[in-house]
């Protein structure tokens, strides 16, 4: 009985291994091997609905400082801004409980971020460089301080510009990091800290942002390093430096170098320093030279915070040009391919594990999965999963949990389908999103899924299946004229109410019935260039300067005038007991009370202190959730705001070839929603209009070359059958679309441009 | 011997003034029914020195070599609540140029060294390189040539630069020549906001 239990205790292992085919720790920078790669294997290819379930959050001070992963420990530097303390923190992998902390009291002021160093572990120790530039060497088990070393006061290093960024390097007996000031590089006894070895810094070399990292150059292991003047590799066993190629880089060096064999190393940086690769060999005496292979100008190809990764004889990095695009190099530094027209990922950062790439987008936190092979860009799935810019921590994998992070907190989600998904509610829940999400079901396209938190999964629709679902025009209510109910010069806003279409242009607002035919008009003070009904029938017209407020039958009940705060209004829209303003003066939302009183700003808080509005226009939708979906063209995407002004997700990328994107300068200018949760938006330059499923799949294009092709800002308005009404602002007209069987929508929900009754 | 004035005479002052007054007026109006009113502004979406995002590529200065008065009418602006206050500021230093021995550029970029730097809050002096720095226009030289609006840029910069037209120096051409040269369109006339 007992050699039975012993043998189904070893089926159940061996079942268990082959399941999860290898796992490895991460246990410093760029992982095992310092080369950006994990051994893990057995990952899923593609996400289940959802996207992977995210195992554990926790809030993190704005920085950069990625986890080290080790034993099922996950250690990561943090800063309490309020206590004033620097934070060495210790959670477990499984379910981000924590652990131990270590303080220490230490006033660090936002500089860019305050952390960027990654730990190094080896199980018995933790070692972490401070943004001050303190060496500290931790028990792994307690976060008690064995020993520190200061390197300002040792080695009268100067802390470079935005604090420390260099991971410690980990090797059996030592721990080798740049010091700058009397030494280049320093190899100290994990033990007790005693320096094995230093290598004298004659040329006064500062300290940089780089990282130690190990190499065999001319059949000899070495240390490779970089500073703002240039590459250089000391001998591993003594720290005797070997060889230094000069060049200036500048302002900070981030990046690392990396070893590609054939005694070659890639050294890439940001401000305008470019590429070089270098061959690092032995000249006849005996002394390691170096020389130039090639080099790269920042036209041509750079990165700026993260190493490349080298598989398959290529290298992969996000680079710095075009927003920053995910590119395939050769070992000649030419480009294979880019993810030009598909992604772009700023100064997100990247690892390889399982034959897959994982590339965050560093102006969002959306994170990719592409499949990694030197012929062309794929994409496997992706993922809203962090919010915010400067998304550049890199990540960390280890039991297929992926632990990644943004400015406000680090989260894992777990990426080998170990644990069964939980519902989008619940995950929105546990990152303080509502759920923002990747499609379920394969397909070729790019697609992401947008969904509020307690709706269920969407049909996936590649782009060739899209243009298939068609509307059609069903009329054309001509309102050009001189005459009542006509317009003269401008036909800017709509809105639907019922069963009557509100517009506005000149200064008049027109009622029809959704046929077409004229109710009522009136007049306005100024020309109007907004028009929504609120909830209690009241006709709100967005001017510049200012919002008239009208009852149904055109009595004018209050005009509001805030001098400081209607630049120009081109959308109006209501969440609950607030009103909101689209303001193209600010490039923002305000929000207000009924009675008129200001309340706050949303989306002043983006990197670029506003929506990118070089169209002047300003358009957005409010669901009957109370969140707000802004059409923001200079970013090419459509926003989603919670009604405090909190961004929840996006979607939506450049291309002037997939339909699916975005093209021009600045699109898309409208925003409607259908009964059903589509997403109606209007193009100009090429005036069209899409339709997009609640989840941000592309569903329907239309009217291209049916619109003056110098329209632009072209308001819509959907009814609660799901007919869309489109202004043509040249021809004057309202261009009424039905959708055909494939996305006709019942008459039971009510329009979200619509106010309820 | 002056003459007393005659009653015409007081009335022909009177009428030629109220003339003027009237021919005030209608200019006035024309101006602004023509589209004329309120001052030249930039568009900072619009201009391209905001737009472009790569290093390396050259800035538009024709704000400063378009304009009629000898010292353009045009000013760089640093918004300070967005400024980053870094102590290698790539708007400040030529970030090519040859380092100190602290790693700092040797070089400045702005032609007419027309940015002022200091360090401003809590000095902490073992760690001068993370110290906050202010960086002030001065606006007696700032010619708006855009350099330093084109190299504040991310990951050093927060795009806290910008060009303004100044109202007290420009003279408000009915036809700007700097609106004449803007590749994007990025000049304006708009009525002046107070935020």
């Amino acid at each position: 009985m007992r050699s039975v239990t012993l043998g189904l205790l070893v089926l159940c292992s061996a079942v268990t291994l082959g399941a999860r085919a290898r796992a490895d720790d991460w246990p410093q920078f760029r992982g095992p091997n310092r080369d950006g790669i994990s051994r893990e294997t057995g990952l899923l290819h593609k996400w289940p609905a959802g996207g992977p379930k995210v195992l554990w959050t926790t809030d993190a001070c704005q920085g950069y400082a990625a986890a080290a992963i080790h034993s099922g420990r996950v250690y990561f530097e943090d800063y309490d801004r309020e206590a004033k303390e620097y934070l060495v923190r210790c959670l477990t992998l499984a379910d981000g409980k924590e652990l131990w902390r270590f303080k220490e009291s230490k006033t660090l002021r936002p500089n860019h971020g305050i952390t960027r160093a990654v730990p190094a572990v080896d199980g018995e120790h933790v070692f972490t460089l401070d943004p001050k530039c303190i060496f500290h060497c931790l028990d792994a088990k307690t976060g008690r301080e064995v020993w520190r070393k200061d390197l300002v006061e040792t080695y009268k290093t100067e802390i470079p510009p935005w604090y420390n960024g260099q991971c410690p390097l980990i090797e059996p007996d030592r721990v080798v990091i740049g010091v700058g000031g009397d030494a280049v590089l320093v190899a100290l006894d994990k033990a007790t800290g005693n320096e094995i070895w230093r290598t004298p810094n004659s040329e006064k070399w500062p300290l940089s942002h780089s990282s130690v990292m190990p190499a065999t150059l001319g059949g000899v292991k070495q240390y490779v390093w970089c500073t703002l003047f240039g590459p250089l590799g000391v001998r591993a066993e003594d720290g005797k430096l070997l060889w230094h190629h000069e060049r200036k880089f500048n302002v900070a060096v981030a990046t690392s170098p990396l070893p590609i064999g054939d005694d070659r190393v890639f050294m890439t940086a940001g401000y305008d320093a470019g590429s070089v690769m270098v061959r690092v060999a032995k000249d006849a005496g005996g002394e390691f030279k170096s020389q130039t292979v090639f080099e790269l100008t920042t036209e041509q190809w750079n990165s700026e915070v993260h190493t490349p990764i080298l598989f398959d004889q290529h290298m992969f990095a996000v680079g710095k040009k075009q927003r920053g695009l995910f590119t395939c190099l050769d070992l000649d530094g030419k480009a294979v391919w880019t993810s030009a027209d598909q992604a772009f990922f700023g100064l997100g950062s990247y690892l390889l594990a399982d034959g897959m790439f994982f590339v965050l987008e560093g102006d969002t936190g959306m994170l990719r999965l592409l499949d990694a092979n030197t012929t062309a860009y794929r994409e496997l799935d992706h993922a809203q999963l962090l919010s915010g810019d400067n998304v550049w921590g890199p990540m960390t994998l280890s039991n297929g949990k992926l632990v990644l992070r943004d400015m406000t907190k680090m989260i894992c989600i777990d990426v080998a389908g170990q644990t069964t998904s939980s519902s989008s509610s619940a995950r929105g829940e546990a990152m303080g999103i509502t759920a923002l999400r990747a499609a379920t079901t394969p397909g070729p396209t790019p697609r992401i899924v947008l969904c509020s938190a307690a709706e269920d999964r969407v049909p996936s629709a590649t782009t060739a299946d899209a243009l298939r679902m068609g509307y059609r025009k069903v009329r054309s209510i001509d309102a050009k004229g001189e005459g009542p109910g006509q317009f003269a010069d401008e036909l800017r806003g709509l809105a639907i109410r019922g069963d009557e279409l509100y517009a506005v242009g000149d200064s008049q607002v027109v009622v029809f019935s959704l046929e077409g035919k004229v109710q009522r008009t009136w007049k306005t003070g100024r020309p109007g260039t907004a028009v929504a009904v609120a909830p209690d029938g009241a006709v709100y017209v967005g001017e510049e300067s200012q919002i008239e407020i009208f009852e149904r039958d055109g009595k004018l009940r209050d005009t509001w005038r805030d001098a400081d705060r209607f630049g120009l209004v081109t959308a109006i829209g209501f969440a609950g007991d607030a009103v909101l303003i689209g303001d193209v003066g600010d490039r923002c939302i305000r929000r207000y009370d009924k009675s008129g009183k200001f309340q706050a700003n949303i989306g002043r808080d983006s990197h670029k202190r506003g929506f990118m509005l070089p169209n002047r226009h300003l358009d957005f939708v409010v669901d009957p959730n109370g969140v707000i979906l802004v059409a923001n063209p200079g970013q090419h995407r459509i926003e989603r705001y919670s009604s405090s002004g909190d961004l929840l997700g996006q979607f939506g990328q450049f291309s002037e070839t997939d339909p699916a994107g975005f093209p021009g300068c600045c699109n898309p200018t409208n925003i409607a929603l259908g009964p059903r949760g589509e997403i109606v938006v209007t193009e100009k330059a090429a005036p069209r209009v899409k339709v997009y499923n609640s989840g941000g799949e592309l569903r329907a294009v239309m009217g291209e070359a049916g619109f003056d092709p110098n329209c632009k800002n072209m308001d819509v308005a959907v009814d609660a059958r799901g007919r869309v009404y489109v202004a043509d602002t040249e021809r004057l007209q309202i261009v009424v679309f039905e959708a055909t069987t494939a996305t006709s929508h019942s008459a039971s929900a009510p329009a979200s441009r619509e106010s309820q009754p | 011997m002056s003459e007393q004035p005659t009653r015409r005479d007081v009335l022909g002052h009177a009428a030629r003034g109220a003339a003027l007054l009237g021919l005030g007026g209608l200019g006035a109006y024309v101006a602004r029914k023509g589209g004329l009113a309120g001052p030249w502004q930039i568009d900072a979406g619009l201009c391209i020195n905001t737009r472009l995002g790569l290093v390396g590529l050259d800035a538009c200065q024709l704000c400063a070599t378009s304009c009629v008065l000898p010292l353009s009418a045009v000013r760089a602006v640093n918004d300070h609540a967005k400024c980053g206050r870094c102590y290698i500021c790539p708007a400040y230093f030529d970030v090519k140029s040859a380092l100190d021995e602290h790693g700092l550029p040797s070089g400045k970029l702005c032609p007419r060294d027309a940015i002022i730097r200091k360090p401003i809050g809590d000095i902490d002096p073992r760690d001068p390189a993370n110290n906050y720095y202010e960086y002030v226009i001065d606006e007696t030289r700032c010619n708006g040539c855009g350099l330093c609006v084109l190299a504040c840029k991310e990951p050093a910069g927060l795009t806290s630069l910008r060009l303004e037209v100044r109202y007290n120096l420009c003279t408000n051409c009915n036809r700007c020549s700097i609106a004449q040269a803007c590749p994007k369109n990025a000049y304006e006339r708009r009525p002046a906001r107070t935020t």
